[in-house]
């Protein structure tokens, strides 16, 4: 026994050095690094608390931390309704028995997901141009003109259209793995639903549902976690800056801005105040992820 | 065979030997210089010319994308691998890098620069010596289609009033007078201080860098408000276009003017070259008061203070190179960029940019008080306010004058 566990432990081993020196170490530094004042260059200066202080009493950086939350939360609420909920919807057609076509539409739906995030903000960025795109140029050739917008250039739009493209782009993993949580649902209890006098809309409501709880929340759980991360996109649809005017401004643009800065604010913040916002936002994400495997723990049923 | 076998063992042996005593040509020492954008296309020429003059060296150009270079360098350099050579930001680049010793002064190790324009050795200058030789001096202007104002037989405006008439003429007629771009970075670089260079007294800019005029006054208000008056001649779905996107449409003849700056001359000639376009100044409000041109320091040609030996003997060499006023030709007639190298004349430049050089020695403005000027060497920057609350005004979000109480107030916070 002793020995299995000694083997065991020297397996783990490079695994955990891999980890600790590309996760665990950078970590640690960052969170050394908020507690200085430190442009990333020169000598670093101990300051204690006080970037965490500017980042929630500077009006400035306070006003844009609160503005790029909100927009990350957004496109979490957003991409829960439209990514993970309609994906579940999806995936129930597509687990449909005697499905003609399934695997065309399963890669139709996945295929965005597994295109790179940058390569497909970039072709979105064209198509959604407002004078040269074939968005705009497709709503004019069919008497549409008056729905031909500056998509991503407008205060009112600009949101609401990316996150349509992350939704598109997330949907198909989520399809995905509902659809293999739905099929790994024994027919038996489907059945046993049936012979008690059930529609299909009460098999689905009764029987799938509660069994598909713990990998909806697992997806939930993740959608939070890509939603709050998202970054590279974000960049290739609207830059750094979150144009317009910041209206798509998220976490993680607002982090490498005040991190390392803009053409016309080189040094930005500095990294110490960069590594401050993303400590904070780690501590964010890891709670809020706690509560979520506590739920999905629950979560589990039984027939 | 044997007295063969000697001369065969002979010739070996001084073959060896050779090298160490010099005979054999001289390795060739390797320079690495960094930049951002495209510079093996902009720095082709100066290239050239490096290892021409000085065969020894071996230029190798590397180009990193803008909105990273600050990153990549920064990290590069305190990570010990940075460049031999490289192209700095201005100022607080320069003094970030001076206090972390990755610069060294150059006032002794580059001659040349006791006869460059003191404002621009500001800009890459701490505690009063200069750690990088000013690269750019970059003018902007407004460029406009030849082809289409003479189409509709317009001239070049010499007032504000003209000026609108010129836009509602091409309006008229179902030109759009302005492509624009929706960038904050080319709104706070270019197009405010196209317009600022004319409106904005010298008297004014000197009060203000003296903390006794605030950007509050009419001067400034006056300034934001008549970029705001051009809004109503810009392109159709600006608010969506970046940088590049309003540059295209310009060139492909879908608007009659651009703001813009002299580095974007090779394009203009490359991406189109039946496009005729010419530049002119923004035109005064009153009659009498002449029009003037912006200009500002675009960054700094520094080398890596690690260098020792060959290396640093070499990156020297170059760096004296672009420090001269051959370099300085070179780029205006490759690259349309003018330096501040003393006797720059400029006669093989494309004729816009030897337009905008003349404009330069007899109409610049005498104090940058925005983009590339002393308040934008501390945080939060000028360009980052005027780019941000500049894009609100023109979004219609806020008024002139909100938007320079923004900028008044957040810029008497800078650190």
């Amino acid at each position: 026994m002793k020995t299995r566990r000694k083997s065991a432990l020297l397996l783990l081993l490079p695994g955990f050095i891999f980890y600790s020196m590309f996760v665990v170490y950078p970590y640690v530094n960052s969170i050394c690094y908020s507690f200085t004042d430190w442009m990333g260059v020169g000598p670093k200066k101990f300051i204690g608390f006080s970037n965490y202080m500017k980042l929630f009493t500077d009006p400035l950086l306070s006003k844009e931390f609160w503005r790029a939350f909100s927009h990350s939360t957004i496109i979490f609420g957003a991409s829960t309704i439209f990514a993970v909920i309609l994906g579940l919807a999806l995936a129930f057609l597509l687990a449909a028995p005697r499905l003609k076509g399934r695997g065309f539409f399963r890669a139709l739906y996945f295929l965005p997901y597994i295109l790179p995030p940058v390569a497909y903000g970039f072709v979105w960025r064209y198509i959604l141009n407002p004078r040269i795109g074939s968005l705009n140029e497709i709503l004019k050739s069919i008497g549409l003109a008056a729905w031909a917008q500056p998509w991503l250039g407008s205060i009112e739009l600009a949101l609401p259209t990316v996150i349509g493209v992350w939704c598109m782009k997330q949907a198909g993993l989520y399809i995905l793995f509902f659809e293999a949580g739905i099929l790994s649902i024994p027919n038996i209890l489907r059945d046993a639903a049936l012979v008690d006098g059930c529609t299909r809309w009460q098999q689905i409501w009764y029987v799938e549902l509660p069994l598909l709880k713990p990998t909806f929340i697992t997806l939930v759980m993740f959608n939070f976690i890509n939603s709050f991360g998202a970054f590279d996109l974000l960049f290739a649809l609207t830059g750094i800056e979150g144009r317009p005017l910041g209206t798509t401004d998220v976490l993680a643009t607002f982090f490498y801005r005040t991190a390392f800065g803009t053409t016309t604010h080189p040094f930005g913040w500095g990294l110490g105040m960069g590594a401050a916002v993303a400590c904070v936002v780690a501590l964010f994400l890891v709670s809020v992820s706690f509560v979520f495997i506590v739920i999905r723990q629950r979560s589990y049923v039984e027939y | 065979m044997k007295i063969r076998s000697w001369i065969f063992f002979l010739g070996l042996f001084l073959a060896l030997l050779g090298p160490s005593m010099g005979w054999a040509s001289e390795e060739k020492v390797e320079i690495v210089w960094w930049s951002w954008g495209k510079p093996e296309e902009v720095f082709g020429g100066l290239e050239t010319a490096i290892e021409a003059a000085y065969p020894q060296i071996d230029l190798v150009i590397r180009g990193i994308k803008a909105t990273e270079y600050n990153a990549v360098l920064t990290a590069a350099l305190q990570g010990g691998r940075g460049p031999d050579l490289f192209t700095t930001r201005i100022n607080p680049m320069p003094t970030q890098f001076a206090q972390a010793g990755f610069v060294e002064p150059l006032d002794t190790l580059v001659p040349i620069l006791r006869y460059y324009n003191p404002p621009a050795l500001e800009a890459v200058s701490f505690e009063g010596q200069p750690y990088a030789v000013p690269s750019a001096c970059t003018l902007s202007a407004i460029f406009y289609n030849k082809q289409i104002f003479e189409e509709y037989d317009l001239s070049v405006p010499r007032t504000w009033a003209e000026f609108i008439e010129v836009c509602e003429a091409l309006k008229g007629h179902g030109v759009t007078p302005f492509s624009m771009y929706s960038a904050e970075w080319a709104i706070a670089s270019i197009f405010y201080p196209v317009i600022a260079a004319t409106t904005l007294p010298e008297s004014w800019r000197q009060r203000l860098l003296k903390n006794e005029a605030s950007f509050t006054d009419p001067e400034f208000v006056n300034t934001l408000q008549l970029g705001l008056a051009l809004k109503p001649y810009f392109l159709d779905g600006w608010e969506g276009l970046t940088y590049d996107d309003a540059v295209s449409l310009f060139i492909n003849g879908e608007a009659a003017m651009i703001f813009d700056g002299c580095w974007m001359i090779p394009f203009y000639r490359k991406l189109n070259p039946e496009l005729e376009f010419d530049a002119f100044l923004f035109p005064p409000v009153e009659e009498g008061i002449g029009p003037r041109i912006p200009w500002r320091v675009d960054g700094g040609f520094a080398f890596n203070a690690g260098l020792t030996g060959r290396k640093r003997e070499a990156a020297l060499l170059s760096l004296n190179f672009l420090a001269s006023s051959v370099a300085g030709e070179i780029l205006a007639r490759d690259a349309s960029i003018v330096t501040w190298a003393p006797g720059v004349t400029g006669t093989l430049a494309d004729p816009v940019l030897q337009k905008l050089m003349a404009w330069r020695n007899e109409r610049a403005v005498g104090t940058v008080v925005l983009r590339g000027g002393p308040l934008d060497w501390k945080t939060p920057t000028i360009s980052s306010l005027l780019g941000k609350y500049a894009m609100q005004l023109l979004f219609g979000t806020i008024t002139p004058d909100e938007a320079a109480q923004q900028i008044q107030h957040d810029i008497s916070r800078q650190e």
